[in-house]
């Protein structure tokens, strides 16, 4: 996983046009912003496509990135219902981290994680991308135990993992009450230090403007209401914009994919779910690394801005609904006053939800299916937004040879059947 | 754990081990909640069917009550339905020794259940005019005089405790919850009477 | 938040129950052998429907019984609740049981006695 033997695509943005310089936004300001280019075309569909990606999140704009940059299939369209970003790529609270247990995890978001090290630069846009930490507490002796078996095979898979004791949480997290007769105290915590946080919405629209500049065609309200096949072989989608043939079709529909799975008469083993978020007022810089706790079901981290943003685990019912209920961020809340005092007094001003698609084993499914063309790329759960990147440089490979890599393969529907889980409801962080 | 003890008087006499400081409403006039311990009443949990509630009735001197959610209430008895298959029957202290009694004896060879839960829970009696306004406040149950009126009962939850709460009169009510969340109610609801005064014992 | 009408109880907080998933889920048999494939479908793949849905509710919090429901996912409607063991009876409720893939599938069957014929 050596970095120059990974192809970002980063030739394919060689020689590019400067569009922002202090003499652009002189020259634009003077007319009152109405002249700066668009990022990116809001492309009409052609009859077909070489590639259809449905889904234009963060997942399948990275996805058509990569087939164009690295593969040099450009003959691309990504199909998004509603606005590219809008889906669950604008609602998360956007952690980036690759400590994951088992093997096969390790390879994927580790492998993101360095395509993230470099993604500013390879997509020529600010995504904000800050590796602030991410830290993860313990909360009584079981935890600790656990987390020393989680550091000691993360590092084996040579991905950074420091165990921190409640002293040093203190020096690192000024604000978190280490008092140990709190319900949930701090018994400790582990580290990945080259973990941390990215725009979201930023991820979004560099990786469509890098798409686009390489002759993608973003097709956005546009919603896909059939799959058509020939037999076993897929020959394009019905849309609300009518017929699109393609040669190959990748969903990537996150909380939607049982309902493009049910087009093709596929079967998946997702769970939609709820997940909330909320962000707070703005106040002075108080937290400058990501807090994750298991036990309390939460996560925090303070945006740029001065947001404290806040996480919590998945309502306990399917929803296609985007919105959750009431009792899951308000036990999050009680939880976070308790581990944050200071917070006990902020106002909440935004509260909203997205959908998960949850898997058994709360690990992702990247496969071909029994329709020739036909892919899937979702199942990401709760945790898709640190693996944008890699998802989509996995499953654009995965498309262009119609066969998986290495990293890839072990995500296929078919360990289903065999009984091969990757079990890591233990590392995602949030209560499923 | 500091916010709790803040309201306890612990070590005291009672089948909870603990009494609350009274404190006064701080809008005048009389405590809006009184709170007393039903120390060491008699608790029967029971499961069976509709016979098995009959025989208990009969033995503990109780109505028959109509349905979940309905109890019987005699002068020291108490027959409260909480589920199709499940009875809660409460008496003075002592008597449940012999009810057991009687109630294993004429159950004998019946798809049923009677025991003995006078320790696993701890009973209080509320009143005071602001009583249901109080536990409205961690209580999700419609608590109006018209909708939870004397004969009614329900399981639900008080904050983070669950509890049954029987109306045994327009102004009385019964609660109950498990002895080990005796002490977080018991300040939960000395906290939530803080807007209008308690009286204990 | 949902108000939940308990068949015993009366109408509760959501927060008074917990969903136990998708309803009528029938376990093969051990008596009616089917493929590896067959059971992990049965297994692991789920019905995961934009609309009406059939699950499994307990009301943790008071009664603690179980019982099934038929409720919308995008509106959160519920449109019936129906005792644990039984089928639906509203008309959208028999149209939830019925669009749900596991119907007629080999798992499905294979969750009903053989009927004894003289071995």
């Amino acid at each position: 996983m050596a970095s120059s033997e990974l192809d970002r695509g980063i030739k394919g943005l060689a020689g590019r046009a400067k569009r922002y310089s202090v003499f652009a936004l002189a020259r634009n300001a003077s007319r009152y912003h109405q002249g700066w280019q668009q990022a990116w075309r809001h492309a009409e569909p052609k009859k077909s496509y070489d590639v259809i990606i449905i889904g234009g999140g963060g997942h399948g704009l990275a996805t058509a990135y990569y087939l164009a940059s690295v593969h040099g299939i450009t003959n691309v369209a990504v199909i998004e219902k509603g606005w590219l970003g809008g889906g669950n790529t604008g609602r998360n609270t956007t952690i980036i981290r690759s400590n994951y247990l088992w093997d096969e995890s390790a390879a994927i978001y580790e492998h993101a994680m360095q395509l993230w090290e470099g993604l500013a630069q390879d997509l020529n846009f600010n995504i904000m991308f800050s590796q602030r930490g991410v830290l993860t507490i313990a909360h009584s002796e079981h935890e600790l135990k656990e987390m020393s078996r989680r550091v000691h095979a993360i590092r084996l898979n040579g991905i950074d993992s420091d165990i921190l004791g409640p002293d040093e949480i203190k020096k690192f997290v000024p604000i978190i009450n280490i008092d140990q007769t709190i319900r949930y105290p701090v018994m400790g915590g582990f580290l990945q230090k080259r973990g941390g946080t990215a725009r979201h919405d930023a991820v979004a629209w560099g990786y469509a403007r890098a798409a686009d500049d390489l002759g993608v065609d973003i097709i956005q309200n546009c919603e896909v209401t059939g799959l058509r096949r020939r037999g076993r072989q897929i020959v394009g989608v019905e849309t609300s914009k009518g017929f699109i043939g393609a040669k190959k079709v990748g969903c990537v529909t996150a909380g939607h994919s049982s309902v493009l799975a049910d087009m093709a008469g596929l079967r998946l083993p997702i769970a939609s779910r709820p997940l909330q978020a909320l962000v707070s007022e703005p106040i002075k810089p108080i937290l400058d690394t990501v807090i994750m706790s298991n036990a309390v079901h939460m996560y925090i981290s303070q945006s740029d801005k001065g947001e404290m943003v806040l996480g919590a685990g998945v309502d306990k019912y399917n929803s296609y609904a985007q919105r959750g209920s009431w009792p899951v961020p308000e036990h999050m809340l009680a939880a976070a006053v308790e581990l944050f005092p200071v917070l006990s007094r902020l106002r909440m001003l935004r509260h909203w939800g997205g959908i998960v698609d949850t898997c058994p084993d709360a690990s992702p499914i990247l496969s071909k299916t029994d329709i020739e063309g036909l892919y899937f790329n979702c199942g990401w759960g709760t945790g898709g937004f640190k693996a944008t990147p890699g998802s989509g440089h996995v499953f654009a490979d995965l498309i262009a040879h119609d066969a998986p890599n290495r990293i890839a393969a072990p995500y296929a529907l078919k360990r289903f059947e065999t009984g091969f889980l990757i079990d890591e409801h233990g590392a995602a962080g949030v209560a499923h | 754990m500091a916010e709790m003890t803040k309201y306890m008087v612990t070590g005291q006499p009672g089948a909870a081990g603990l009494a609350l400081a009274s404190f006064d409403n701080p809008q005048g006039g009389p405590a809006g909640l009184t709170l007393a311990e039903l120390a060491f009443a008699g608790k029967i949990t029971l499961r069976g069917d509709g016979e098995t509630a009959r025989i208990a009735g009969q033995i503990a001197g109780c109505q028959l009550p109509d349905g979940p959610g309905r109890a019987a209430i005699a002068s020291s008895r108490i027959l409260a339905c909480l589920g199709p298959d499940e009875w809660l029957l409460l008496c003075e202290a002592g008597a449940e020794t012999g009810l057991l009694k009687q109630l294993h004896s004429q159950l004998a060879g019946t798809h049923s259940a009677a025991v003995d839960v006078s320790d696993a829970l701890v009973a209080w009696q509320l009143g005071g005019d602001q009583m249901r306004r109080v536990l409205a406040k961690g209580c999700a149950l419609d608590l109006h005089p018209r909708q939870f009126a004397a004969g009614r009962c329900a399981q639900t939850m008080l904050s983070h405790a669950g509890v049954t709460l029987i109306c045994t009169a327009p102004d009385s009510f019964m609660l109950l919850c498990r002895t080990s969340f005796a002490a977080y109610t018991a300040s939960w609801l000395a906290d939530a009477a803080a807007d209008c005064g308690l009286r204990w014992g | 938040m949902l108000l939940i009408d308990c068949p015993y109880c009366g109408p509760r907080d959501e927060a008074e129950f917990a969903c136990g998933g998708e309803a009528h889920i029938a376990r093969p048999l051990a008596e009616n052998p089917i493929s590896d494939a067959e059971f992990g479908s049965y297994l692991f793949l789920r019905h995961n429907p934009k609309g009406l849905f059939t699950e499994r509710w307990v009301h943790s919090a008071g009664c603690r019984r179980w019982f099934n429901m038929v409720r919308d996912t995008l509106s959160h409607e519920i449109v019936e609740i129906y005792p644990m063991g039984s089928l639906p009876k509203s008309r959208r409720g028999k149209q939830a049981y019925a669009d749900n893939w596991r119907r007629g599938t080999p798992a499905e069957a294979a969750s009903k006695p053989q009927a004894k014929r003289g071995r």
